[in-house]
Parts: structure tokens; C-alpha cells; sequence
């Protein structure tokens, strides 16, 4: 199972004010207010890794090493959507990032994303689904991606700069560790 | 004779430095210091050498200098092996000791000594004494035959469970809790943390285990509790704490690898970080103290009030070099330790009213040095500030020991309290071997390695590997370098007619060399091996050459004289004594050298010399130094 992995819910005119799935899924969710819809699924699809499934299918999907989950839910109503919602919020784990994409709508829930905010007012379009989904999830962006990382919907502005940080400092640490077990006589001996 | 004191103890400060023990005293940080330096005689000039641990704590305990007494350095040279000082282990412990201690010639004539965390002591020789293992730098370790820094201990040693990567540590994260007993109440979305945690640097290796970590919102501003428990059952947590808390005491079951056997052992945690989302945490876990195996006799372990305390090897320094704690908690730690420590003494000391003699050590002071001493000189305010009150938090966790002891040990003793030796900051390094290799005298290779953690010992110019087989001399330890003799040492190339001849090459080389960075001379002083005799080296664990930097070169003690005086630090050690015939607030300003410590105590209290005791009494700070009554 890849280790950081996302489901995209791509749907016609959807609303969150329906079922438990949907109410549970926005509890977490950022908004974003000012978006202009489009094709989201063809870029999706040209990630590697990217997997169509059906919403009964994405639990098995990630279990098979799929890193993006892109389920097509057409025109569903309130029953279907509350279904795939439930469906794949029972299939993530800490590890995974939702994103519904409507018509009318756009929400991102889970990894990184912020957990406060509930909704941004920035100007968002169908060409950033892609760029900020893989930005969140370490995904490999297609060669024709035009569009730009959602920074505003990121549970820290400076999400993978905080993240390059920490593997340093960590990397600074293994150095330490092994320089403190290679030391010369003539280093600096510190009696611990 | 109502001048003699009945009971002696030494208290042992490893690495006090005189002149800032004093500043603190003089500022008011340090009341029990300042009292018994009032109610005592304060020695300003405190001397030895070599000023490295062992052989100043094995002074210290036989009166005897280093050439007679065997240890001669931080490290040991094993007979027969080769010269490369990565072969040398570390010189602790009473094996190695080829003069007689003080509580053993006590010991023989029926008095009871007590000995705690007293580096060169273990394992024990008495019949009626009572001894906690000191083999190292903290009780309960071990670190004779180690090599480099390694070191052993009853049970464990300190670790970190974290998100993050830590050598030292096992790398953990958080998911969704599943199969759990007993969660907190009102717990939502509780996640789990499982932990394989191995256990490190054991005496006798220990199973590893798996513990679970808990985490749920208390309130609703994200994730801030933190449970660690044995088993998925919240119920048998050992603890809860937030961010920035450290768990009380946790005694648990931990097993012996080799036989199967179950210890009981203490430690406690620190959440140092927990993020609201619970994707970022990491929490300290302090080594494992176990309650038996390192007391002499082993009843003697049952006598010990340790039950609630955890020892805390090198108060955390290793972790805080890793990056795992701050430097809060190092002093947390510090008094954690000293509290051991003090439970141990005290409680023995209680459960043997009839003891004579008492030696205790304790070694917070030297890892702060270690670890801060350069800080305290930086030009950077800040740093320098910080460094200086931490220095002072570590010295009011040793004057609250002080007076704890004091209190226990009762007015009738003779109390000697020591320093092993001082401390500089950091200098320009000196490396012998380059000194040497520009003589002709050894041979050595740049290291081929690819290893990208050498690149600093290129950069410094230090990346190279001795070749002993092409070598006339071998750079060991701090203060030797070895004439590599044919047939005496695997890899030997020197004749014997050319001993003499390669010694007196040795010593131009070194006093020759002018230092890349300052110009200068940084050898204060080199001279054949019989010469150091003069001043208590050049035994059989001595080099060939023994030689003492200037004090402004390499850090922090080892490698100068005690005279040695460079930024906030100097190399001698502090000596004090107060009790029955001492005089009172009398500061004595000729030199006194850590030798004379044995031989003042058995003069003052009429008990027995240890056979190999060199140096002598103090008698000037006796109000009556005429114990044998020849003037009456």
C-alpha cells in the first residue's frame, strides 16, 4: 500500500448538507468558495499510479498499491454520493487525502489539509485539482499540468519546505550519530 | 585523642572548576558550598595529573600517583595488541589498580567503608564494606574493556519514540486505534502508536517488547493527551501526559534475553512534542535502572531507597546530542540523577550507622563541561548566557546533594570534598600524528572511504589511517606517543640499538612543530617516559614519550598541566576539607596535589595508610597537626 495516498470523487452538482458520509466528510473539510469547474478526470488519470475505480472498488484499489483512487460518480443524488463518500472514508486512513470535485463544489479532507479553516475564498480551477492533490501526496504531475497548488486548503502554507526540513534535520542526526561513533582521538571526546 | 576525627568521606565532583565553583559561590547560587568552604580549609591550588577521570579518581582512592597506581589515562592499553589507539579501551574499575585503595586497607583491619558510583572501585575486594557499582561515569554502568564511549548498564539505556527519524530511537506514527480496552472517556477518534521498542547498552540484553502509544483530543483543540501502556488496554497505561510533561515513575517487567529471567526496572518519559494533528510526536524515554547486580554485597541492594527514582546515565547528554531533548530537560534529567544518587548514599549510610569511611562520586558537572563549557566563552550573548545558567542549575543540583549528604554523614566526619581535575574551552585542535608524519616518524594514508560522514574529518585533515607497519612512532591516547618496537608490538619496525635514537627524534618532532593556525608552539612540554616519573606519570601504562599541551589547545581536560588557565576554564581541581581539628574558613595557597587526600584522611582519623600511598598529610589546615602528641 503506497504510503501517502488520495481518492478523487468526481461528480455533477452535489451538495454536503445530505447524509452522515457527507456531514462527516465536511466536519474536516476546506471549502473552496470561488471555484470554476472543469475536466478534472483526464489529467487525473495521466498520473502514474491512477487507478479508475468504482466507490466499491477503492478500498481494494488501495490495497493493490494504488496512490490515486479517481472514482466518476456522474450526476449522483444525495443517496449515491453519501454512499461513495462513506465508502471512501472508511477505505482512508491518516495517510490519505479526499477530494470531491462537483460541478458546483470543490473540497479537499484528510491529509494536510487544514482542519480548521473549513473553507477558502481564493480563486480555484479545474487545472489546480491535480497539481495541489499531488503536491499534498509526493505524486508525480504530468508534463501538460498548467495549473497551480491550492496553498490555501494545506494544513501549513509551507507544507513540503516544513517536511524537506525535517528530513534534514534528521539526515543532520544519522551524520551526528555516525560521526560520534567514528571519532578520532584527537576529536572532541564528550565523556557520555 | 579528641582531635581525631572518628569517620572520613570524600564527595567527589568530577570536573569542578575552581574559579567557577567560587563565582558561584560568590554570587549566593551555591549556600551549602559556602558553607563548608567557611566551616573548612579550602586548598587553591589543587593539583594532578594526568587531568582525565580515571587516573585522578584512582589518586584519589589509593594516594598514589599514576605511575604506581597503573592508570594513566581515560583510555587502557591492552598488553599485545597493537599501538592504534583504537585498540585502547576505556581504564575503569578496580581491576586494573596495582595499588592498594583506601577502603581496602580500611577494610582489612574491620572497618566499614561504604563506596558509591565510585569510578575505579567495582567490583569489590572488602568483607565488611558496602559498595555501589562504579565502573564508569554513572552507577550501575560499566565501561572497563569498552571501547571509544561505549558503555553498559543495569538494564538500559535512554531512548526516543518519535514520527520523526532519530538514531538513538524507534520511528513510530499514529492511525486509527483498533482493538482497544478500556479507551478514556469520551475519547473521539483515539489513534494508536505501536512501538517495538528495543532495549540498548544492557549488562545482560533484554527482550524487546511492544508498547502502544494513545492519543485523543482532551478537549477539542486537537490532539494533546498521551497514554503509553504495555497493551492495547488503556486501563494498564503506565502513564498520561501532554506535551511538555514528564510521567511520574514507571516500574515494569523487563526480561533477560540470555536466561529468560525477569528485573524489575524504572524509567520515566517526557512528551517533548505532540502536534494537534498527532502526525508529529516524540517522546523521551529515560534508560531502564534496574535494583539488583551492582551492589557488593547483594543484600546490600535491598537497603537501597530506589524505588521511585531513575538514574539517568550522562543526565541525557548523548539524547540532547542527538537532538531528542532540550537543554530544560537535560537539567531535569541532571537532578533526576542526583536524586538516585542521593537515595542511594543516604539510604545506605542509614542502613549502616556504624560506618568509617564513606567515597561517593558524581559526575553531572564534567558532562555539562562537556557538552557547554565553549558556550560559556562564545562571543554570541545569548549562548554564552544560557550555557552560564545551566552551569549554575548543574551546580545547585550538586550543592542540594552536598547538603543533603552533610545532613546524613553528621558533623563528626572528616569531609574531604574534590574536584578529578578542571576544564578548558574548545581550542585549535592539535593533531599529534601530523606533528610526527612531518618528521618521518609515522605513515599514514588518506581513508579511501566514500563514507560521506568523513567529509569533516577530510575538511579538518584528519581523514587518514595510521599505518603501525610503516610507523617509527604511534601517537596514543592523550599524552603519549609509542616508539614501535620490533618484537615488542604487532607491527613493530623500530631495533632496539635505534630506541633511544627515535625517542629524542619524537621529542624535536613535537616540540618543533609550530601549530597551521596560530604559528605556535602547541607542545608545552614532551619528555621520556622515566622524566614523567617527576611529576607521577611514565608507569607501565605510560607511552614512550609523554607529552602536555598548552592549555589554549584542544578541549575540554586531558592534555595539560593543572596549572593550565585558558578563557572561563583552568585544569586544576578543586580540594576542600572541613571537620574535627580542621581549620575553619583557612584558604591554603601552596600547591597540594590529589595524593595527599588518602594520606590526611588516615593521619586525621589514625586508620590505616593503603599500602602504596605516596603523597602526604595536609598539616596545615589541622588546628593541630601534631597527632602523634611528639610535642607534648
Amino acid at each position: 500500500m503506497a504510503e501517502k495516498k488520495v481518492i478523487l470523487l468526481l461528480a455533477g452538482e452535489v451538495s454536503l448538507d445530505g447524509g452522515d458520509a457527507a456531514k462527516k466528510f465536511k466536519k474536516k473539510a476546506v471549502l473552496v468558495n470561488n471555484y470554476t469547474a472543469g475536466d478534472v478526470a483526464a489529467e487525473a488519470l495521466r498520473v502514474a499510479g491512477a487507478a479508475a475505480v468504482a466507490p466499491e472498488g477503492i478500498a481494494q484499489a488501495l490495497e493493490a498499491g494504488a496512490a490515486l483512487c479517481v472514482v466518476k460518480l456522474g450526476a449522483p443524488d444525495a443517496a449515491a454520493l453519501d454512499a461513495a463518500l462513506a465508502k471512501a472514508l472508511e477505505a482512508a486512513d491518516r495517510r490519505t487525502l479526499v477530494v470531491l470535485a462537483g460541478s458546483n463544489l470543490l473540497a479537499f479532507q484528510g491529509l494536510g489539509v487544514n482542519t480548521k479553516t473549513g473553507s477558502t475564498d481564493r480563486q480555484a480551477f479545474a487545472r489546480d485539482v491535480v497539481p495541489t492533490l499531488a503536491h499534498i501526496a509526493d505524486l508525480p504531475i504530468p508534463d501538460d499540468t498548467t495549473g497551480a497548488v491550492l496553498y490555501q486548503v494545506l494544513k501549513e502554507t509551507n507544507l513540503k519546505l516544513n517536511e524537506f526540513i525535517k528530513l534534514k534535520e534528521a539526515l543532520a542526526r544519522m551524520e551526528t550519530a555516525l560521526q560520534r561513533d567514528n571519532r578520532e582521538p584527537w576529536d572532541k571526546h564528550d565523556c557520555a | 585523642m579528641k582531635t581525631m576525627a572518628k569517620k572520613a568521606a570524600v564527595i567527589g565532583f568530577d570536573c569542578a572548576i575552581p574559579k567557577r565553583l567560587q563565582a558561584l559561590v560568590a554570587e549566593g547560587a551555591l549556600p551549602n558550598f559556602k558553607k563548608f568552604i567557611e566551616d573548612g580549609s579550602y586548598m587553591t591550588e589543587g593539583y594532578n595529573l594526568p587531568t582525565v577521570t580515571p587516573p585522578s579518581w584512582a589518586t584519589i582512592c589509593t594516594g598514589a600517583y599514576p605511575r604506581t597506581h597503573g592508570v594513566e589515562d581515560y583510555y587502557y592499553y591492552l598488553e599485545g595488541e597493537s599501538l592504534e589507539h583504537k585498540k585502547t579501551c576505556q581504564a575503569f574499575g578496580s581491576e586494573i589498580l596495582t595499588a592498594e585503595t583506601i577502603w581496602d586497607a580500611w577494610d582489612k583491619k574491620g572497618k566499614k567503608c561504604i563506596v558509591v558510583n565510585y569510578p575505579m572501585s567495582w567490583p569489590s575486594k572488602m568483607r565488611n564494606g558496602v559498595m555501589v557499582m562504579g565502573e564508569g561515569l554513572s552507577p550501575a554502568e560499566t565501561r572497563w574493556q569498552q571501547l571509544g564511549n561505549a558503555h553498559k548498564e543495569y538494564l538500559a539505556s535512554e531512548s526516543v519514540v518519535s514520527s520523526d527519524f532519530y538514531p538513538m530511537g524507534v520511528q513510530a506514527r499514529f492511525d486509527d486505534a483498533k482493538g482497544w480496552a478500556n479507551l478514556p472517556a469520551g475519547a473521539e477518534e483515539p489513534l494508536e502508536a505501536v512501538i517495538p521498542i528495543t532495549f540498548k547498552e544492557s549488562m545482560e540484553p533484554l527482550k524487546g517488547q511492544t508498547w502502544y502509544a494513545l492519543t485523543w483530543e482532551g478537549g477539542d483543540d486537537g490532539y494533546d493527551r498521551f497514554a503509553l501502556c504495555p497493551e492495547r488496554d488503556f486501563s494498564k497505561a503506565f502513564f498520561t501526559i501532554g506535551a511538555g510533561q514528564w510521567s511520574g515513575v514507571v516500574t515494569h517487567d523487563f526480561t533477560i534475553a540470555a536466561d529468560g529471567r525477569t528485573e524489575k526496572g524504572t524509567f520515566r518519559c517526557k512528551l517533548m512534542e505532540l502536534s494537534d494533528d498527532a502526525e508529529s510526536f516524540r517522546l523521551y524515554i529515560t534508560g531502564i535502572s534496574g535494583f539488583s547486580g551492582f551492589t557488593a554485597p547483594a543484600e546490600a541492594a535491598d537497603k537501597l531507597a530506589i524505588a521511585d527514582q531513575v538514574i539517568c546515565n550522562d543526565m541525557g547528554l548523548v539524547a540532547f546530542i542527538h537532538g531528542v531533548i532540550d537543554m530544560d530537560t537535560v537539567v531535569e534529567l541532571a537532578q533526576f540523577h542526583s536524586d538516585w544518587l542521593t537515595a542511594a548514599a543516604t539510604s545506605t549510610l542509614k542502613a549502616n550507622p556504624d560506618w568509617d569511611l564513606f567515597y561517593m562520586h558524581t559526575h553531572l558537572v564534567d558532562w555539562f563541561y562537556h557538552g557547554w563549557l565553549s558556550d560559556m566563552d562564545s562571543e554570541d550573548a545569548v549562548r554564552r548566557e544560557r550555557a552560564l545558567d545551566m552551569e549554575r542549575r548543574i551546580y545547585q543540583i550538586e550543592d542540594r546533594l552536598l547538603g543533603n549528604l552533610l545532613k546524613t554523614l553528621g558533623d563528626d566526619a572528616l569531609v574531604c570534598l574534590c574536584s578529578d581535575h578542571g576544564a578548558t574551552p574548545m581550542g585549535p585542535i592539535f593533531n599529534t600524528a601530523e606533528a610526527l608524519k612531518a618528521a618521518g616518524l609515522c605513515h599514514y594514508e588518506p581513508k579511501a572511504s566514500e563514507n560521506y560522514w568523513e567529509i569533516y574529518e577530510e575538511s579538518e585533515g584528519y581523514n587518514y589511517i595510521l599505518d603501525v607497519t610503516k610507523s617509527k612512532a604511534v601517537p596514543q591516547r592523550y599524552m603519549f606517543v609509542y616508539v614501535n618496537q620490533e618484537g615488542k608490538y604487532p607491527g613493530g619496525i623500530v631495533k632496539p640499538e635505534d630506541y633511544e635514537e627515535v625517542r629524542d627524534a619524537i621529542i624535536d618532532a613535537l616540540l618543533d612543530y609550530k601549530h597551521p593556525q596560530t604559528g605556535k608552539r602547541p607542545v608545552l612540554l614532551a619528555v621520556r617516559k622515566e622524566d614523567a616519573k617527576v611529576f607521577g606519570m611514565g608507569g607501565a601504562q605510560a607511552g614512550d614519550v609523554v607529552y602536555a599541551l598548552k592549555p589554549e589547545y584542544m578541549a575540554e581536560h586531558g592534555y595539560g598541566l593543572p596549572t593550565g588557565v585558558s578563557g572561563c576554564g583552568e585544569l586544576k581541581n578543586v580540594l576542600i576539607f572541613k571537620g574535627p581539628n580542621v581549620k575553619r574558613n583557612f584558604r591554603y595557597e601552596r600547591p597540594r596535589w590529589l595524593a595527599d587526600i588518602v594520606p590526611t584522611l588516615c593521619y586525621m582519623t589514625g586508620n590505616p595508610i593503603p599500602a602504596d600511598a605516596e603523597g602526604g598529610p595536609i598539616y596545615q589546615i589541622m588546628e593541630n597537626p601534631d597527632l602523634n602528641g611528639t610535642k607534648d
